[in-house]
């Protein structure tokens, strides 16, 4: 019997009550949190029971810095002393749990809890899902205006598919994003928390069909394509493997307590190689 | 950090500066918020945090001593003026429905 369990996550970045509320469910089947990663969770087998989980974000942690600072370690006294204990998580989000159900929660000021969320937000992902959005448009321009030169129209119709995608998804996760702040601010004036839009779903099924759809061509046109569409697979592969490295690396290199320079300076020359991937792919369409 | 739109407290920064008038460190505010409202009002560690964290950007409290993972502060002129003025308006409304209401309870 399997120990350790890792499955593929996917939940909008800031739905901290969607994510609560799926770890309370694995709990009750047996799994508890051990380990968040950039795409697959690790859960560790634990005897079913009913434990509260809660979502916190801060807004001036680095996802380069291993040394939590001050405030950081004070904050892991105050929840301790509330019968909180850390489950997983990084400089930026962090996921608590309490065998004791009748704890006061972590955040008791939806007001408060908004605005850090939100100063998050802003400060990290909102930013990269712009750019990504963007990227993914541009792409889908030049796919729709048909200058794929020597490309054949399986290449042509997959680049303007999984264009389609990205931008779909980003656009999701932006608008999900936007309309939860939205209701949160309305809600907090009541006392009451903002209900996240459900789209984690369906994000889910798009990263899945993008991730095969691009196995699929990639390796399909490095057989079978000619000269330029090989060039163009090597690079979009080269461009996904830099993109998800950029964002394991970072997290490795923390865990291991590298210098914030060198983590910063590693993903700076990995998402350097994303950008030059994709200009080099918006170029040639 | 009052509500921007509102320039009002919520009760959890009200509840807070207010045990800041004498030195306390997080864990003592997490006590004594309930225990001098009877249990009508708690705060939450992530709130809590996230106060102290902003009250102290904001200059409305300071740091006073740091004691392995504890932190003490204390409010300052700045933080004692927004709590009184957020008495003054508390108190402004409990006067007004008294004079509306002539001290009659609402049936």
């Amino acid at each position: 019997m399997k120990d350790t369990l890792r499955q593929f996550e996917v939940f909008p970045a800031f739905d901290g009550a969607g994510i609560a509320a799926h770890l309370e469910k694995m709990a009750e089947r047996g799994w508890r949190l051990q380990k968040l990663g950039p795409f697959f969770w690790t859960y560790r087998r634990a005897e079913p029971r009913k434990i509260a989980y809660h979502v916190s974000y801060f807004p001036t942690g680095s996802p380069f810095d291993p040394a939590l600072t001050a405030g950081e370690d004070e904050l892991g006294e105050l929840c301790v002393h509330a019968g909180w204990r850390l489950a997983a998580g990084d400089q930026r989000m962090r996921v608590f749990y309490s065998e004791d159900l009748s704890a006061v929660p972590v955040e008791t000021d939806p007001w408060v809890e908004t605005a850090a969320v939100h100063a998050t937000a802003m400060r990290t992902a909102v930013p990269m899902a712009v750019m990504l959005l963007l990227s993914a448009v541009y792409m889908l321009f030049g796919t729709a205006q048909g200058l794929f030169g020597g490309f054949s129209g399986l290449s042509t119709a997959f680049c303007a598919g999984l264009s389609l995608l990205v931008a779909v998804y980003y656009a999701l996760e932006l608008g999900a994003y936007f309309i939860w702040h939205t209701r949160s601010l309305k809600a907090a004036l009541r006392g009451e928390r903002g209900r996240y839009p459900r789209v984690a779903g369906v994000m889910r099924a798009l990263q899945w069909t993008a991730f095969f759809a691009l196995l699929a061509w990639g390796l399909g046109a490095a057989v079978f394509g000619v000269g330029a569409e090989r060039l163009m697979s090597a690079a979009l592969l080269l461009a996904v493997a830099a993109f998800a490295g950029a964002d394991g690396l970072m997290g490795r290199l923390r865990r291991a307590k590298a210098s914030p320079w060198l983590n910063r300076a590693v993903t700076f020359c990995l998402t350097a190689v994303w950008f030059a991937a994709t200009v080099w792919i918006g170029a040639a369409i | 950090m009052p509500r921007a739109k509102l320039q009002t407290l919520t009760e959890q920064m009200f509840y807070t500066l207010l045990c800041l008038r004498e030195e306390r460190c997080g864990i003592d505010i997490l006590d004594l918020v309930p225990a001098i409202t009877g249990g009508e009002v708690t705060v939450g560690s992530g709130t809590l945090y996230t106060l102290l964290d902003q009250f102290l950007t904001e200059g409305y409290i300071r740091e006073t001593r740091v004691e392995g993972r504890r932190r003490s502060y204390i409010l300052t002129k700045a933080g004692a003026e927004l709590l009184e003025r957020e008495y003054k308006r508390l108190t402004r409304q409990a006067e007004d429905y008294r004079k509306y209401f002539g001290g009659e309870e609402i049936k």
